[in-house]
């Protein structure tokens, strides 16, 4: 689906990098995830930069990557904790814009992908798309309720469409194409964040081991502090590659079940990354007024939205069948 | 580099598996003395075919090409579950290092006899006294008119019992600091003073040796580099079989899983192993953690290409220990009641070869420098944490 050079992804990459080090940067992290629900000036940054239409054909005035690049541009999201409905405005909404007016590139999108699904930030959605069972359409008058959450960076909602209207943009089987296209990029965007979150977390805990002193050395120099740290960095390159095999699948004929099973697998690795460095840190790191803990719910809500039945152990049943 | 003097070797894939799934020996016997002479026949089958020579340069017996083609070669290997071939220890660790640091004399005489298994190398690192702590080690190379006169005691000596020559780190200045005093010397295994003692492993075989050096002259032209040189080489040596280590095995474990998968189904059918989802979610997660090494792996292939690959390596010799013990673990449980007999109680269930292979993994964390070492390499030299 990419016809985009080998080192497009490295240019999105590097692009990404500066444009969140600039309006999404880590430091003063927590202040700018309670001040607003959606990281503004990286949401600007970003339409501007064109990433909402990564995905979107030439036609739309897309940019027509593919997964290494979205793969790309989700690590550094993940990296930055930079806030708002990251996923579907990228993913659905720029799938979409092929086949339908979305309204201008700064409009936030969620995407109901079935009944009853948990929408983030769809309490402030301009647009809410809608999977329907023949169709995909643009929802008007449904109700967005926000679920509490202890994940700093994502603002959850129950959708409820009674009374709602929903006009379809893509139907039949066009529609199939699109919502399976959607679902298999979301997590490839996924991935990429778990592995900029993982990765982020082993840059603080490297940092944090180098400064913090006890019993007259920094506690990096310890063993059992390296040990810890370098396991991490094992981890961290464990999901890094599991996000590389999601892409290769993303972009080959790769089943959802085998991609759903690394999902869960690159999840569960990030998780222990995160934790890890929760121990590196110590106190410090469960208190509220350190961010890690933001990027530990961040890790913990990403996994719990694999959490539709149980990838490995269903594709482990698979192999089994033969 | 030297010019490729033939097709290469990633344009004859198809090629090449044609051939191995034609010559590949599918009925080595078990028995290491029996099984041994085999090997040397298969590696000089590889050679006289013109696989085994790329990567090699031309004018030393080899086809030429580039560093990947020792890799792609032992990738299709593990794929096609053919042999490592006998000199595996002078192809991978001392045929590389002649080929960077020895002269051109050196090359000339023993890169030929290396590649075509004629001579087959051992490598003499490890001490009784010296494992990790490899910097210490304690085998002496005194200065003599001619040479040195090397004295001391070697341990895991892969297949010292069948080797002719042995590439000995041996320290020659006791005078300066311990990494600076070491040198690379190879020794003629049919010296005077040379012994090997077969020493078995957990798993019932003998790859390896004590090897003994009681007054053996080395002539000056055996020594590899500069005197001094031997501890520069040997963490070169280490550095670059890491990087062909990952990739090889990242294969091999993935063709061990489908012989599991396989086992798994007979036993089920059997009616002695439950279909569970324990045992689905085991079988999912190492098929997952497979494919993620997979990926590394193809990450890795880029970077022995630019030969850019550092202390990084020792990430992914700890990603693919981690995967291989996993994988073999889950081959050794489901055999249930079986486990650790070497008795079939289902026919085809190859307790004996799960066994092994399971007691095996658990060297992998040991050996190529231990769990441990690689995690001090990776949190001092990959993430620059302060030394202690």
């Amino acid at each position: 689906m990419s016809a985009a050079a080998p080192d497009y992804a490295q240019e999105i990459q590097r692009s990404a990098r500066e444009i969140l080090a600039r309006t999404a940067s880590t430091e003063g992290l927590l202040e700018r995830l309670r001040a607003e629900d959606v990281s503004r000036g990286a949401w600007d940054a970003a339409a501007q930069a064109g990433w909402f239409r990564l995905l979107s054909g030439e036609a739309a005035g897309g940019l027509g990557a593919g997964p290494a690049e979205l793969a790309a541009l989700f690590r550094e999201i993940g990296r930055h904790l930079a806030a708002g409905p990251w996923v579907d405005t990228v993913v659905a909404a720029g799938l979409l814009r092929d086949h339908a007016d979305l309204g201008p590139d700064t409009a936030l999108i969620g995407y109901l992908p079935e009944p009853g699904a948990v929408v983030e930030f769809a309490a402030v959605a301009d647009v809410l798309v809608v999977r329907g069972p023949d169709s995909i359409g643009l929802a008007r008058g449904a109700l967005a309720m926000p679920l509490k959450s202890f994940d700093l960076a994502g603002r959850p909602a129950q959708v409820d469409l009674t009374g709602a209207t929903v006009e379809a943009v893509v139907e039949g089987a066009e529609a199939e194409r699109v919502a399976v296209a959607i679902a298999r990029l979301a997590r490839v965007a996924r991935s990429g964040e778990l592995a900029g979150l993982a990765a982020a977390a082993l840059d603080m805990s490297v940092r944090y081991a180098g400064e913090r002193v006890q019993f007259d050395r920094p506690i990096g120099a310890f063993q059992a502090v390296q040990h810890r740290i370098a396991e991490m960095a094992v981890t961290r390159t464990a999901v890094d590659s599991a996000l590389a095999a999601i892409v290769t699948l993303a972009a080959s004929e790769g089943t959802d079940a085998e991609q759903a099973a690394l999902y869960e697998y690159a999840a569960g690795e990030a998780r222990t990354v995160v934790l890890s460095a929760l121990q590196v840190h110590g106190g410090i790191g469960f208190s509220a007024e350190h961010p890690l803990h933001a990027y530990i719910k961040r890790v913990l809500r990403l996994q719990a939205v694999a959490g539709e039945g149980e990838p490995l152990l269903d594709l482990g049943g698979r192999l089994l069948a033969g | 580099m030297a010019a490729t003097a033939v097709k290469p070797l990633a344009d004859r894939l198809d090629e090449l598996r044609d051939w191995l799934a034609r010559e590949t020996p599918r009925d080595l016997p078990y028995d290491l003395d029996a099984r041994f002479p085999r090997l040397v026949e298969w590696q000089r089958k590889l050679y006289d075919a013109g696989w085994l020579g790329y990567g090699w340069p031309a004018e030393f017996g080899g086809n030429g090409g580039g560093p990947t083609d020792k890799v792609i070669l032992s990738v299709e290997l593990a794929r096609a579950a053919a042999p490592v071939p006998a000199g595996t220890i002078g192809l991978e660790v001392i045929g590389p290092t002649l080929t960077r640091f020895g002269t051109d004399a050196q090359r000339r005489r023993f890169l030929p006899p290396m590649l075509r298994g004629d001579e087959i190398w051992s490598q003499g690192f490890s001490e009784p006294e010296a494992g990790s702590d490899l910097a210490s080690l304690r085998t002496r190379a005194e200065k003599v008119e001619g040479g040195y006169i090397v004295s001391g005691r070697k341990t895991w000596t892969s297949w010292g019992q069948f080797a002719r020559w042995c590439g000995v780190l041996a320290r020659t200045d006791p005078d300066v600091p311990k990494h600076k005093g070491i040198s690379l010397l190879m020794v003629d295994m049919e010296s005077e003073g040379a012994q090997t003692f077969p020493l078995v492993q957990m798993t019932g075989d003998a790859e390896f040796t004590e090897t003994l050096f009681e007054r053996v002259f080395v002539p000056d032209e055996n020594v590899v580099g500069q005197p001094g040189d031997g501890w520069n080489l040997a963490l070169d040596i280490l550095a670059h079989e890491r990087g062909p280590l990952v990739v090889r095995r990242q294969v091999e474990i993935a063709v061990g899983f489908e012989g599991i998968v396989e086992n798994a189904r007979r036993l089920v059918a059997a009616g002695v192993l439950a279909d569970d989802a324990r045992l689905r979610e085991r079988v999912g997660r190492a098929w997952a953690q497979l494919r993620m090494l997979e990926a590394y792996a193809a990450g890795l292939m880029g970077h022995l290409v630019h030969g850019d690959l550092g202390p990084e390596a020792s990430i992914g010799k700890r990603l693919v220990t981690e995967v291989e013990q996993a994988v073999f673990e889950l081959g050794f449980d489901i055999l249930g009641a079986s486990r650790g007999l070497a008795e079939d109680a289902v026919p085809g269930m190859n307790a004996d070869k799960w066994t092994r292979d399971y007691l095996y993994s658990r060297a992998a964390s040991i050996y190529g420098g231990a769990a441990e070492i690689q995690r001090g390499i990776i949190a001092q030299r990959v993430l620059g944490l302060p030394r202690a």
